[in-house]
């Protein structure tokens, strides 16, 4: 079976394959090495973490400033060795759906850092509102925050690090 | 409505491999994408060549640590006629 352009099935479907492998092996090559990930990933838990139990001019808030710091060290440093590689990664995705990946990860960690910022305040004895909210009985609320912030980072930083949305196979 | 367009240009095995490279990231040093196609430098200029004519590729030279060196990137023109290409492979494949 052939098209006007004369390219069989076949050969569409094996130029898609190849694609797709091109596409993976050049994202992978944009992936920071695993142990730079699990800093990033820890900074980030340690920075939603300080978010949530700062107070006035207490050690956490020291915290937000020492690992926002390093956060945007370790990113500069990432695009920096990206340059010396001969790649130089999109700051945003190009494709829409990539956009709308970038988006919702944005919304995500928002929707975290603040919820778990709220539910340590609503836990304060002085700031508590009793039966306003059954999350403020949750001394763990800033460590459950940090966690999943921590995770989330982790797996999307390894899975997704030019932020595009991938399929496993473009051919599909 | 169907925008898929099949680009025999692009098509190419090697230029649809400097394409799909280039596609997921910002600028790619020619030496990289030389070593990624095992290619000679005069070939993959030739197909460079070919694809800045057709207003799909812009080169950069930039000098960094008084090394001069060239990289690429796909231009919007070059980005969406590569995404109407896999479009239609994909349509093709049905």
């Amino acid at each position: 079976m052939t098209n006007e352009k004369q390219v069989t099935t076949a050969e569409a479907q094996s130029a898609l394959e190849s694609l797709n492998k091109i596409g993976n092996e050049t994202i992978s090559s944009l992936r920071p090495p695993l142990w730079l990930i699990i800093i990033m990933s820890l900074l980030c838990g340690i920075f939603t973490f300080s978010m949530a139990a700062a107070e006035h001019e207490n050690m956490w808030a020291l915290g937000i400033w020492l690992s926002g710091i390093s956060i945007l060290l370790l990113v500069l440093f990432c695009r920096y060795s990206e340059r010396l590689l001969g790649v130089k990664g999109k700051l945003l995705p190009s494709s829409g759906s990539g956009k709308v990946f970038v988006g919702l990860q944005v919304l995500f960690f928002a929707l975290v850092m603040t919820m778990g910022r709220e539910a340590t305040l609503l836990g304060r004895p002085e700031t508590r509102i009793e039966g306003a909210f059954p999350i403020a009985d949750l001394p763990l609320a800033p460590y459950i925050a940090a966690v999943i912030v921590s995770l989330s980072v982790a797996y999307l930083t390894y899975k997704y690090p030019t932020n595009e949305w991938v399929k496993e196979d473009a051919s599909k | 409505m169907n925008n898929s367009h099949f680009n025999s240009l692009i098509h190419a095995p090697n230029r649809l491999h400097i394409c799909a490279m280039l596609s997921t990231s910002a600028e790619i040093e020619f030496k990289l994408l030389r070593e990624s196609l095992d290619v000679s430098d005069s070939v993959l200029s030739k197909h460079i060549k070919s694809l800045e004519e057709a207003g799909y590729i812009a080169p950069a030279k930039r000098t960094d640590f008084g090394r001069q060196r060239t990289w690429l990137s796909l231009t919007p023109i070059g980005l969406e006629a590569y995404n109407d290409h896999v479009k239609e492979l994909k349509r093709i494949v049905g």
